[in-house]
């Protein structure tokens, strides 16, 4: 009678996981870093304009890219600027779109980092190529059961948009990033207070030597120059009180880092980390807010693309 | 190791086989003590030789304790143990809050901080330094003989099961499982895996891991939002995050419990249940009697009888008995001093509680109290209470927490903050919904676990596919740990 149970409980979890793996194939959703085969590739490389293109993750997609092209295009004839930034970009997860990147044909890229960027907080893990052939591209660390569910539940109610809900906002030019009203509105000191220290702290921690998410930011520069593409750094902008959770020694080893690139790969650097952290220009303590107050930072990088072009 | 992890499949899997597979008593008893010691070590590396030799210890102060002639010796080697076995947990526990207090009061007068240690918990040692404390004072009472044998009561302390979060085991009631004899011979029992014992085993783990990973996991990321940073918020959004805070750390517990319980018992080892649907208990006393049955049982026999036993008829002395008694147990929880409010909080509740019976006894006799709606209001009553002491439970922030207790009794009717929260955490409130649904249908068939384990193989197998599927489809990829496993 045991071993009916045992085989019981075992058909249990077969029944279970063999249901699982058509279901997460359908509903699985797709990583926002999975871009290389999207249209906007194909469609750009046709243009025959001179492209800019910023990469980056949030802290970069809450640019507004209308102001920044509406600038740059009125002072430069025949430049287009793109943000390509999504939520979460870690140099790794944007090596994999990287050839459709060079294939559009951008001029000059602009690439967006801070303490998180460079510091392993956030590592791939391993592919299920134990299971052969078909499993080979699914990422264990990213299969999460219970959003590929709730994405289930949303198709079922007649949401097909996926990832981005209806209520979304889209810019212009942005074809990877969408605005929620909250990542409009400039919040309050309260709110800029709520954060997790000891995960921040975790977050930005820097070790140069093992990163390896600084291995492939290296290896995306020099991929970029391979192909005649000038490649800008800049460190993107953030508030006092998430500076003020950075321990000294990560600030200065990120500082040596970029010092370092900017030296070895002849890149210029321009850091925004410390400009804005006084003001009130925050969707919290990581985001500046896309809000007609918070423009500085869209017109200081439109400033940033013309003095590179022009120089 | 984590019960909710693919590494305690794999090694409760791995033991099961060779229990089965060992027919010696002897050798069962060294593996489990020895597989009991390999998740400890999984759990907690190093702090494992502090288990260890806590454990040799205590066997041998039990035996000096029992040995003893005279009261007054067996008396000194019982306040030894207890100051070696509490000083332990106080130094590991609460040395750095006690820093951390001493350099507040320091601060105003100039005078040099003291660093705090470098120290981390050991897992577990709240609750097997309570199994080694109870074991003691119940061979102190007579009420059990010493353990003969060091082996069954390392297994006692150590039992991996409930090793690193309970429930807390009572040595009366464990040691003599070890030493049971076969009903139909005179050999003594071994680790044998029963039919029945596995099925209701395995739906008591299933229910567990239900209530973990569906229920806690789940809806545990409406009071983290709620609670990150609490002021400014509305009365509703605090009381939901409340009312969510109650339901997680029930769920997380209690999950638990049932996976420990449900994993022994397939073992062979009968553990008395730690819940027993806390949130229908009609009064404070009785919600302690439902609520972490292990824990307050164990504080009422070792802490609270023995200190007012002689004065039970002096409110006085039950009064400030019951504040002693739930100020540690509130202390117990965590070294800071929201659980020391939460504690306070349930003492007084209690107190108060008990001084009402036993100065109008005539109330509780009240027809009224057994009608429905009599204990409708009871219920409520009462666990309006105790998610007013969940609070303290969840906030640390001092300016947070009672912003959040003011919000949750005076209510400032304002709805727009809920309903934005409400309306980004559907998958959490609807969970909550279900899970109050499934808690009522469980309160009215008190045996619903035993009646499931009940169903022919194939309802069964069909039940335990959906439980399986319930956790596996709803199983985020960074799940978060035991509540209790901090304590």
């Amino acid at each position: 009678m045991n071993g009916k149970i045992a085989i019981s409980v075992a058909i249990a979890f077969f029944i279970v996981f063999l249901s699982f793996i058509p279901f997460y194939q359908t509903f699985r959703v797709h990583n926002v870093w999975e871009i290389q085969n999207d249209p906007f590739f194909s469609q750009i490389a046709k243009s025959s304009q001179n492209k800019i293109f910023i990469l980056g993750g949030s802290a970069v997609g809450q640019l507004n890219t209308t102001d920044v092209n509406d600038i740059v295009s009125k002072n430069l004839e025949n430049y287009e600027v793109f943000n390509l930034a999504y939520n979460g970009d870690l140099p790794n997860l944007r090596l994999q779109s990287l050839d459709s990147t060079i294939n559009a044909k951008p001029t000059i890229v602009f690439y967006g980092i801070s303490y998180w960027s460079i510091s392993d907080y956030a590592e791939q893990g391993n592919t299920l190529s134990f299971l052969g052939k078909n499993f080979e591209n699914i990422d264990l660390n990213s299969i999460n059961p219970k959003a590929t569910t709730l994405n289930a539940i949303r198709i079922a109610f007649g949401d097909d948009t996926g990832f981005f809900p209806e209520d979304k906002i889209k810019l212009k030019n942005t074809p990877f990033f969408f605005f929620a009203q909250d990542q409009m509105i400039i919040a309050d000191e309260e709110k800029l207070k709520k954060l997790d220290v000891d995960r921040t702290m975790n977050k930005v921690h820097q070790n140069p030597d093992t990163s390896i998410q600084l291995q492939a930011f290296k290896k995306t520069i020099e991929k970029l120059q391979k192909n005649n593409i000038k490649v800008v750094v800049f460190a993107v902008p953030l508030h006092k009180n998430y500076l003020q959770v950075v321990p000294e020694s990560d600030k200065e080893k990120f500082k040596n880092t970029l010092d370092e690139i900017s030296q070895d790969y002849d890149v210029r650097i321009y850091d925004f980390t410390n400009r804005y952290s006084q003001l009130d220009i925050w969707k919290d303590p990581y985001h500046v807010a896309l809000n007609p107050k918070s423009n500085i930072f869209s017109h200081d990088i439109a400033q940033m693309i013309l003095s590179e072009i022009e120089s | 190791m984590l019960f909710n992890s693919l590494e305690f499949v794999v090694f409760f899997t791995l033991v099961l086989a060779v229990i089965a597979v060992i027919k010696h008593r002897y050798f069962q008893h060294l593996f489990i003590l020895s597989a009991s010691y390999f998740f400890y070590y999984f759990s907690g590396t190093y702090f494992i030789s502090i288990l260890i030799a806590s454990t040799i210890i205590d066997y041998f102060l039990g035996k000096e304790i029992f040995r003893a002639e005279t009261i007054k010796k067996k008396k000194l080697i019982l306040t030894i143990s207890i100051i070696f076995n509490l000083g332990l947990l106080g130094f590991f526990k609460y040395t750095n809050f006690a820093i951390e207090q001493f350099n507040g009061r320091l601060q105003n007068f100039n005078v040099q901080q003291i660093p705090l240690l470098d120290l981390a918990l050991p897992v577990g040692i709240s609750f097997y330094t309570f199994h080694s404390v109870g074991y003691l004072i119940d061979v102190y009472r007579g009420h059990i003989l010493p353990s003969k044998s060091l082996r069954d009561y390392a297994i006692f302390v150590a039992f991996f099961p409930q090793l690193v979060a309970g429930p807390i085991l009572r040595s009366k009631l464990f040691l003599p499982q070890l030493k049971e004899k076969f009903e139909s011979s005179d050999k003594i029992r071994q680790f044998v895996i029963e039919n029945p014992n596995l099925k209701l085993g395995i739906t008591l783990m299933a229910f567990g891991f239900l209530k973990k990973m569906f229920f806690a996991d789940n809806i545990s990321q409406l009071p983290n939002e709620i609670f990150l940073n609490p002021i400014g918020l509305d009365s509703f959004t605090v009381i939901l995050g409340t009312i969510a805070f109650g339901i997680q750390i029930y769920c997380d517990f209690s999950g638990y419990s049932d996976i420990a319980i449900g994993a022994a018992l397939i073992l062979g080892i009968k553990i008395p249940k730690n819940f027993n649907k806390p949130f229908f208990a009609t009064s404070p006393t009785e919600f302690w009697r439902r609520w972490h049955i292990s824990l307050s049982s164990w504080v009422r026999d070792y802490l609270y009888l023995p200190l007012v036993f002689n004065r039970r008829k002096s409110l006085t002395a039950v009064f400030l008995g019951m504040m002693f008694t739930f100020f540690l147990l509130g202390l117990w929880h965590g070294a800071g001093w929201n659980f020391i409010v939460f504690g306070l909080l349930h003492g007084i509740y209690v107190a108060i509680d008990t001084i009402i019976r036993m100065k109008f006894p005539s109330l509780t006799k009240l027809v009224f109290f057994k009608t429905k709606i009599g204990t409708i209001i009871s219920i409520l009553f009462t666990q309006y209470l105790v998610f007013f002491a969940f609070i303290a439970f969840r906030i640390q922030d001092v300016d947070q927490l009672s912003y959040s207790m003011q919000k949750f009794v005076l209510l400032d009717l304002q709805t727009n903050e809920v309903l934005a929260v409400i309306l980004q955490n559907k998958v959490s409130v609807a969970l909550l919904f279900l899970f109050v649904i499934l808690h009522i249908v469980s309160y009215k068939k008190s045996n619903l676990i035993e009646s499931i384990s009940d169903l022919k193989l194939r309802y069964w197998t069909l039940f335990i596919t959906l439980i399986i599927g319930a956790v596996l489809y709803l199983y985020d990829a960074n799940p978060d740990d035991f509540i209790y496993f901090r304590f």
